[in-house]
C-alpha cells in the first residue's frame, strides 16, 4: 500500500502547480485550466483520505463525484463568459478586462 | 517496494510533469493538451488508490468533456492572444528548458500514455505481478456501494446537482449567445 503521506505530497504539488498556473496567467482560459488542476488535486485527496481512514465507506468517492460535476458546470459557464467577453472586448486578457471595477 | 508503489511514483511524476507543462507551455493549445495528459495521470492514480469507477468517470468527464470543451473554445476562437501568449521576461529560462526536450520525445508521450493506461487497466491479465491488495478488513469499495450511497444517503444533493447542471447549461447558452439587434 502506498503511504498516505506520499499521496498527500503528490496532491500538494499538483495543487501548487494549479495555483501557480492560475496566478501567473493573464489569459482567462489558462486561469480556468489552473483551477481544474487544483480541483483534481482536491479530488485525489478526498479519495485518498477515504481509502486510508474510512476504508469501508465510500463517502469520499461520492464527494469526489460531486466535485467533478461542479467542475464541469463551472468550466461550461466560465468558457461561455470568455466567449461573450472575447466578442465584446476583442480579447480575454484579464489585465485589460475591468468592467467590474468601480 | 511493491509494484503498487513503483506504479504510484511513475504516475505521480508523469502527472506532475504534464501539469507543469500545461502551466508553462507557451501556446495555449499545448497547455490544454498538457492538461489532458495530467487528467489521464490522475485517472491512473485513482486506479492505484483502488477507485476504478472514479478513474472511468475521470476519463469520461475531465478528458472527454472538460478538456475537450476547453480545446474547442481555444480552437474555435480567432483571437491571436488566445492561441499564443507572450511569456514574461523572467520565465524565458523555463521556456528554454522545455524547448530543449527533443521533438520526437514529445511526440512519443501521448501514445505512451495511452498504452500505459491500457496496461494499467489490464494489469493482471498481462501476467505482471499482482498489485498488493489490502486484507479482508479493507475490502475495496464496489460500484454497488457507491450507488447505494448516492441514491439513498446523498439522494438530495444528487438531485440538487442535476438542477445545478441544468442551470449551468442554460446559463452557458444564454451567456454565449450572439446578441441580435
Amino acid at each position: 500500500m502506498v503511504p498516505q503521506s506520499w499521496v498527500l505530497v503528490f496532491t500538494a504539488a499538483l495543487f501548487g502547480l494549479g495555483l501557480w498556473g492560475s496566478l501567473r496567467a493573464t489569459n482567462a482560459v489558462r486561469i480556468l485550466m489552473g483551477i481544474e488542476l487544483m480541483l483534481n488535486a482536491i479530488n485525489v485527496n478526498l479519495v485518498a483520505f477515504n481509502r486510508y481512514l474510512a476504508d469501508q465507506a465510500g463517502q469520499g468517492q461520492v464527494f469526489a463525484l460531486f466535485v467533478m460535476t461542479i467542475a464541469a458546470a463551472e468550466a461550461a459557464v466560465g468558457l461561455a463568459i470568455f466567449v461573450s467577453l472575447a466578442r465584446s472586448y476583442k480579447g480575454i486578457n484579464v489585465d485589460k478586462i475591468n468592467i467590474l471595477k468601480w | 517496494m511493491t509494484g503498487e508503489i513503483v506504479l504510484f511514483l511513475l504516475l505521480a511524476v508523469f502527472t506532475l510533469a504534464a501539469a507543469a507543462w500545461s502551466v508553462v507551455a507557451p501556446k495555449v493549445v499545448h497547455a490544454a493538451l498538457g492538461l489532458m495528459t495530467a487528467f489521464l495521470g490522475v485517472a491512473g492514480i485513482y486506479l492505484v488508490l483502488e477507485s476504478p469507477f472514479l478513474a472511468v468517470v475521470q476519463v469520461l468527464i475531465y478528458i472527454g468533456a472538460i478538456a475537450t470543451m476547453i480545446l474547442f473554445a481555444i480552437m474555435l476562437s480567432d483571437l491571436p492572444e488566445i492561441r499564443g501568449e507572450a511569456i514574461p521576461a523572467g520565465e524565458r529560462g523555463t521556456r528554454r528548458a522545455y524547448a530543449a526536450v527533443p521533438r520526437w520525445l514529445a511526440r512519443l508521450i501521448p501514445p505512451a500514455a495511452g498504452l500505459a493506461f491500457l496496461l494499467l487497466i489490464r494489469w493482471e491479465e498481462v501476467g505482471l505481478p499482482a498489485l498488493s491488495r489490502p486484507g479482508p478488513a479493507g475490502a475495496p469499495i464496489e460500484i454497488e456501494d457507491l450507488a447505494r450511497l448516492l441514491f439513498n444517503q446523498y439522494a438530495l444533493p444528487f438531485e440538487a446537482l442535476s438542477v445545478l447542471i441544468l442551470s449551468a447549461l442554460i446559463g452557458a447558452l444564454v451567456l454565449a449567445r450572439k446578441e441580435s439587434e
